[in-house]
């Protein structure tokens, strides 16, 4: 495993332009305002938005998982695929950019798994296919992996939903607090709503089960996203980009662990349009 | 060749090999919707036609003159007069022209297009479609049959929005979302637009390579300064021959961008 002394910048100058096998990768993504021959849904202000499933470059847009639990890694369609480091280096982020048609931010994560097929009208305990679980392969510890609810085709309206889940320290059984999903903005495609766990937890190894309070009326298509977030980028005003240096500025330059699927939400300050966008993320190996 | 340290950086930065200048005054613009900065005056390139891999001799690029080494871009101003903005400095690869947003079925004017002679393995390569003269007011969608970045041949984009509002304008360039999970494009053989916009038109393919975005976020005809290493670490390799150009990203309309970029040697 390698090391960046971030003190040190001429090492930082030295493995950004391609020295010393820092292997310096520029990763520019694009979102077009499409999912697939449709369109996208409509920004609600402060409701966050996948932006998975919409069209896009590097690649086609993801797809809804399926019924199966997924774990997802860089070669799953959607992500933004990356170089993994090699000689037992690691890969750190340390700046990126976005311009969106609307204001809002970005949020760059880690897509760990994923499962979809969940029916927005069963009020009994829903399980994954095959009784399996929704695990992630990275962060397994579950420390700050959240889980977000997403929805791949609109339900109808307001109910809450809590899920069953094996927290940071291992103990199974946990069960969120109320989530609330349904009705307008949220209850759309591409919601992605996150959910609140138990007191004391700081994240999840594994989810089990969900169950509704109430049927939403709408069948539709949910399911459930693992994450680990990376960065934020805000989209400060319309058309101009925001760069956020990460290595001198706040949080922090990021570890990218191998394989990770990296992917993309945004949120809007406004209700209107939807994520139109265009960005970078810039790595190296250290 | 890499540079060595951060004194190294500073010292480049300070004294900069080349300083490119540009600026570009835009017409009517599209709000948050890619515009082409490349047939704009001061320096407007041509239209083009038939299919051609431009260099920085080809009229329309910033013409930066080749390093002897490994040259990149190092720091970089922009004074927007107008709104805010972005500009993104790209490496313009290959383009031609005469498409039509009336054609009917795969059309293949003055397509496939020219060979790559920089970023040849096209991954990371962008398909843009630019419009010269706007097309019609008929919504349609457009599609390309292209080649990717593993030489796979009858890779066919996403179908994206093309014609009517904001998808028909002088200057827009549309970036084709690609097929399954490819990173890039080495060659488009041909583009369907259906159904017809109902005005011809002039429209080409763009293939591209963003470099560096460059913000406004304010109209501040003082300008922003930015220090590369400072603005996220990234300091992009130029190309031997690159034709940088600009694509650029809007608040308004009819904003002139000034622009200079620092050009350093390793």
């Amino acid at each position: 495993m390698g090391s960046l002394n971030a003190a040190a910048l001429d090492d930082v100058v030295n493995k950004i332009t391609g020295g010393n096998n820092g292997n310096p990768e520029t990763l520019w993504w694009f979102k077009d305002d499409r999912v697939g021959a449709g369109t996208p849904a409509t920004a609600v202000l402060g409701r966050m938005i996948s932006l998975w499933t919409q069209n896009g470059f590097p690649g086609s847009s993801g797809a809804a998982p399926g019924t199966t639990p997924r774990q997802c890694t860089s070669a799953t369609q959607g992500a933004i695929p990356f170089t993994n480091p090699g000689g037992g280096r690691d890969k750190y982020l340390l700046g990126l950019s976005g311009a969106s048609v609307a204001q809002g931010a970005f949020f760059l994560y880690d897509r760990l798994a994923d499962v979809s097929g969940l029916d927005a009208t069963n009020v009994g305990v829903q399980q994954f296919a095959g009784g399996a679980s929704l695990t992630p392969p990275r962060y397994t510890s579950g420390r700050y992996v959240v889980p977000f609810l997403e929805i791949y085709n609109t339900v109808g309206s307001t109910t809450t939903m809590q899920i069953s889940y094996t927290n940071d320290q291992g103990v199974s059984g946990r069960v969120s607090t109320p989530t609330r999903f349904g009705a307008a903005g949220q209850s759309e495609i591409q919601r992605m709503l996150p959910i609140g766990l138990a007191a004391g937890d700081f994240g999840v190894q594994s989810v089990q089960s969900c169950q509704l309070a109430s049927s939403t009326g709408t069948v539709g298509d949910f399911g459930f996203t693992l994450a680990r977030v990376l960065a934020i980028m805000p989209a400060l005003t319309i058309g101009a980009a925001t760069i956020r240096d990460l290595l001198t500025y706040l949080t922090s330059i990021v570890k990218i662990e191998t394989s990770a699927c990296l992917a993309l939400a945004w949120t809007s300050t406004v209700t209107a349009g939807n994520a139109h966008a265009f960005g970078h993320l810039q790595t190296v190996e250290v | 060749m890499a540079l060595a340290d951060y004194a190294t950086y500073r010292a480049r930065l300070k004294a900069p090999w080349q300083r490119v200048s540009n600026a570009k005054t835009m017409g009517v613009t599209v709000t948050g919707r890619l515009m082409s900065q490349w047939a704009l005056a001061a320096g407007a390139g041509a239209a083009p036609t038939t299919a051609v891999a431009p260099d920085r001799t080809t009229v329309g690029a910033l013409g930066q003159y080749d390093s002897a080494g490994i040259m990149r871009i190092l720091g970089a101003r922009v004074s927007p007069n107008g709104s805010q903005g972005t500009i993104y400095i790209c490496d313009r690869l290959s383009h031609q022209g005469g498409l039509s947003g009336t054609g009917a079925g795969a059309q293949t004017t003055n397509l496939p297009t020219a060979a790559l002679t920089r970023s040849t393995s096209g991954v990371g390569v962008m398909l843009g479609l630019e419009i010269y003269t706007a097309v019609g007011t008929t919504s349609a969608v457009a599609t390309a049959s292209y080649t990717n970045q593993s030489g796979t041949s009858g890779q066919v984009s996403i179908a994206t929005p093309f014609g009517n509002t904001n998808y028909r304008e002088v200057g827009r360039m549309f970036i084709l979302p690609l097929a399954g999970s490819d990173t890039g494009v080495q060659s488009v053989q041909s583009v369907t637009i259906n159904p017809s916009t109902l005005t011809a038109g002039n429209f080409g393919v763009t293939l591209f390579r963003p470099l560096f975005p460059l913000p406004a976020c304010l109209n501040q005809d003082t300008g922003y300064l930015y220090d590369l290493l400072n603005s996220g670490a990234l300091l992009p390799l130029v190309d031997a021959g690159a034709c940088l150009f600009g694509l650029s990203l809007h608040s308004g309309s009819n904003q002139t961008y000034i622009h200079d970029l620092l050009l350093g040697e390793d």
